[in-house]
């Protein structure tokens, strides 16, 4: 045991103290200084590079009917938009002659009717529009052209007009009918219960709507009937059968396919593109992508409603068999990268500008060993229910071909002393 | 002996945790050279480095010690830079030195470990700049980070030949590395922000030579000479060849002008310059000689008890070996005073120095600190 002073035992507590606080300033550290270089940049700065690549020729297709026309979110009824009609058609489920009450089914009379259709979309600028609501056959299915429809548009057939609130962009339109009206959805005995009806657009200019399909949810169509039941008990006679669509589509003035020898996109049965590149093994192994942009020129202003702009997305592939490819998914790993976000671009109607996507997560995906195909497949939202197609020119056509505009980092030999 | 080597297999150890002298002047070739001085001796301007049993420059100056001691410094430094670029006010720390050293009893030697900076090469570097990307001006940050150095470890030994003489050698590993990384991120947010990173190591060895001579009971004079070999090179795992490091040579004298005052200097000598055509064939600045020149005193109040809050003080100039500009070379001047005391039946002692150095190369580059820096040394 060694005696310790007492002015020693203060020095000892002094010289302590001192380093503690000494060993708690050594805790604090902000290292960055202003540089200057070349002198204080060992090594330099990485160089960043920017080049363009084509597609591989005669890699790039475009592959149709991915969406037929009413399985989409939409249904489409214009007149003379861009020189194209549309009416939509509907076949609601059957409706039975009677009505389950208390555990029995029981007769009724109709009181009145109700059609509910909801509005998607429309032209914001064009007011005063309306839908006109004819019968068709029962029996009407997938194979309805637009003049089927066209001839059933006659006053004999006319269910009702619902006009469009200038204030609605989008929601629920009504069409009540009761008293005599109801003659005009009175279903026949040989329908089954089944009331088809199209839907057509009037209005002062040449314009459209899109109206929710029966996907649609809130705002798919439904046809309520009202009734008064066979039932003593007169709290219980009111009650109302709601049917939804069984079957829907829509019929348009668009010619036939688009051009072979261009890509396109949209559409009813719609169209996807998918367009082939070789990434050089420069880029393919080692070097850090900063950013990717996929190029598109239209080959003509995109037709669509205006102000009701369509979304072209750019989507990777996990493997390449042709138009049955696998899409790659958002926050899902696509090759070697996760993607992070949605690779879109919006679709202006009437626009010849180049479009611009970008798709740095899926260029990332294609590098390394384990790498994604080298391929984009591009397709159009809302798929099979828009009013907008695109056509971009290919490798075929040889003009306006996509680009592939990638900036990247090469990497930094830092100095090695 | 079992104490002794259990503290220099823990010193050996403790590198791990030898952090750098971060500065912009050690932004190039293998950093800023360390010092390998203890707290006292850093006091004194370097000046007794030679003399210095708790430095690591001359193996002799270990038959210095009477018992076994270990020490470790810690260090914060508050550094001023300015270059072309703008300036800035920078702070941070490191433990450049942690020694254990005693005679081995009945055997007339002296044995030492320890682990010190060779070279420092933390820094974080912030530039700015404009490219063009894709036909338009884009704004880039790049932050360019180096963490670490090389370290020496020292085994040493000496030996008393007489009253007057000692000898000392020493081994040496040189060892460590450089997490280097650079960081980008751009004013356009469609570019995204990357880092890029590489890890440096490096490998070598030394060995080092002693003497120390108290020529009268007022002057001693003190020598050393040491030569390090190639250090081999790899950047992740990939070998890339070899860099010739320096010999170097010191020569110190010590004067007892009065009882109360002890007066010492050196003039040390590197032939840094072994290392210019590797760093030049690297893309590197180059690498140049350096000599230093050190000069120190010690008063105590009372020379009977000289360990009771002596006031040491001291003036050091040394030139740098990597230039920030092929052709220049850089330099440092700086002047120091510091004091300590020892307790516990002088088991125990704390120093503390405090250098305020300046720095420069040509007219762009300059850079100011204040040091101060703390010991602790223990007797078992």
């Amino acid at each position: 045991m060694i005696d310790v002073p007492t002015p020693v035992r203060a020095a000892r507590v002094v010289a302590a103290s001192a380093l503690l606080c000494l060993v708690a300033l050594a805790c604090q550290e902000d290292l960055t200084a202003p540089g200057s270089c070349p002198a204080l940049c060992p090594g330099g700065a990485p160089e960043v590079v920017d080049t363009v690549l084509t597609p591989v020729p005669g890699g790039d297709s475009t592959f149709i009917g991915y969406i037929e026309a009413g399985a989409g979110s939409a249904l489409l009824a214009a007149e003379q938009l861009g020189g194209v009609d549309a009416r939509a058609v509907l076949r609601f489920a059957s409706r039975g002659d009677s009505v389950l009450v208390r555990d029995t089914l029981r007769a009724f009379t109709v009181d009145s009717v109700l059609i509910s259709v909801g509005l998607l979309a429309r032209d914001s600028t064009v007011s005063g529009l309306s839908l006109v609501l004819y019968r068709l056959p029962s029996t009407v299915d997938s194979s309805v052209t637009l003049a089927d429809v066209n001839a059933a548009f006659i006053p004999a057939n006319l269910v009702g007009t619902i006009p469009i609130p200038d204030s609605i962009q989008t929601g629920s339109v009504q069409l009540p009918l009761a008293d005599t009206l109801l003659a005009r959805v009175a279903i026949p005995p040989g329908d089954s219960g089944i009331l088809a009806i199209a839907i057509g657009l009037q209005g002062p200019a040449q314009t459209g709507v899109r109206l929710g399909s029966q996907t649609g949810g809130s705002l798919a169509p439904a046809f309520t009937t009202f009734v008064t039941a066979d039932i003593a008990d007169t709290a219980l006679q009111a009650q109302s059968i709601v049917r939804v669509a069984s079957f829907n589509t829509f019929v348009t003035s668009t010619a036939g396919f688009p051009p072979p020898d261009l890509l396109s996109v949209g559409g009813a049965p719609s169209s996807r593109s998918l367009i082939r590149f070789a990434l050089p093994s420069r880029i393919k192994d080692s070097v850090q992508i900063l950013r990717a942009t996929l190029e598109f020129v239209p080959e003509s202003p995109l037709p669509g409603l205006p102000n009701d702009p369509a979304t072209l997305e750019v989507r990777g592939i996990l493997s390449d068999i042709g138009a049955k490819s696998p899409l790659c998914n958002l926050s899902n790993l696509c090759g070697g990268a996760i993607i992070t976000r949605r690779s879109q671009a919006e679709l202006v109607t009437g626009s010849t500008d180049t479009l611009r996507v970008e798709v740095p997560d899926i260029v990332r995906g294609w590098q390394g060993e384990d790498g994604a195909p080298e391929a984009f497949f591009v397709l159009l939202i809302p798929e099979g229910g828009s009013f907008t197609t695109a056509t971009f020119g290919s490798t075929r056509a040889g003009v306006h071909v996509p680009r592939l505009r990638i900036t990247y980092a090469r990497r930094l030999e830092f100095e090695v002393p | 002996m079992r104490r002794l080597l259990l503290g220099t297999l823990l010193g050996a150890l403790f590198p791990c945790v030898v952090s750098a002298q971060a500065s912009q002047f050690g932004t190039r070739g293998l950093g800023l050279p360390g010092r390998g001085a203890s707290v006292r001796a850093m006091a004194m301007g370097g000046g007794f480095s030679l003399f210095d049993a708790e430095s690591s420059l001359n193996p002799a100056a270990l038959t210095a010690l009477e018992n076994l001691a270990a020490g470790f410094t810690v260090l914060q430094e508050w550094r001023s830079p300015s270059n072309p670029v703008g300036d800035a006010s920078l702070k941070d720390s490191r433990f450049p030195l942690v020694r254990v050293a005693g005679p081995i009893k009945g055997m007339g030697l002296w044995i030492g470990g320890s682990a010190s900076l060779y070279t420092d090469q933390d820094f974080r570097i912030a530039t700015t700049d404009t490219l063009m990307l894709r036909g338009e001006p884009v704004g880039i940050w790049d932050t360019t980070t180096s963490l670490g150095g090389l370290n020496d470890l020292q085994l040493g030994a000496a030996l008393k030949l007489n009253d007057v003489w000692s000898v000392g050698m020493g081994v040496h590993v040189i060892t460590g590395g450089t997490r280097v990384e650079i960081r980008r991120s751009f004013s356009d947010s469609s570019f995204v922000s990357f880092r890029q990173r590489a890890e440096l190591s490096h490998t070598g060895w030394g060995v080092s030579a002693g003497i120390l001579g108290q020529l009268t009971p007022r002057l001693a004079v003190a020598a050393m000479a040491r030569t390090d070999a190639k250090a081999h090179t790899d950047r992740d795992s990939t070998s890339l060849g070899t860099i010739d490091l320096p010999h170097r040579f010191g020569a110190g004298i010590r004067w007892q002008a009065r009882p109360k005052l002890a007066l010492a200097g050196h003039v040390l000598y590197r032939t840094w310059s072994a290392a210019n055509s590797d760093l030049l064939a690297r893309g590197g600045t180059g690498a140049q000689n350096t000599w230093e020149v050190a000069v120190g005193g010690e008063l105590v109040g009372d020379p009977e008890r000289p360990y009771r809050r002596p006031i040491r003080f001291g003036v050091r100039y040394g030139q740098l070996p990597f230039p920030l500009v092929t052709g220049e070379q850089g330099r440092e001047f700086g002047v120091s005073i510091g004091t300590g005391t020892r307790f516990a039946a002088l088991r125990a002692g704390v120093d503390l120095a405090l250098e305020r150095v300046w720095r420069s190369e040509g007219p762009d580059f300059s850079e100011t600190a204040w040091i101060l820096t703390a010991g602790v040394s223990v007797t078992p």
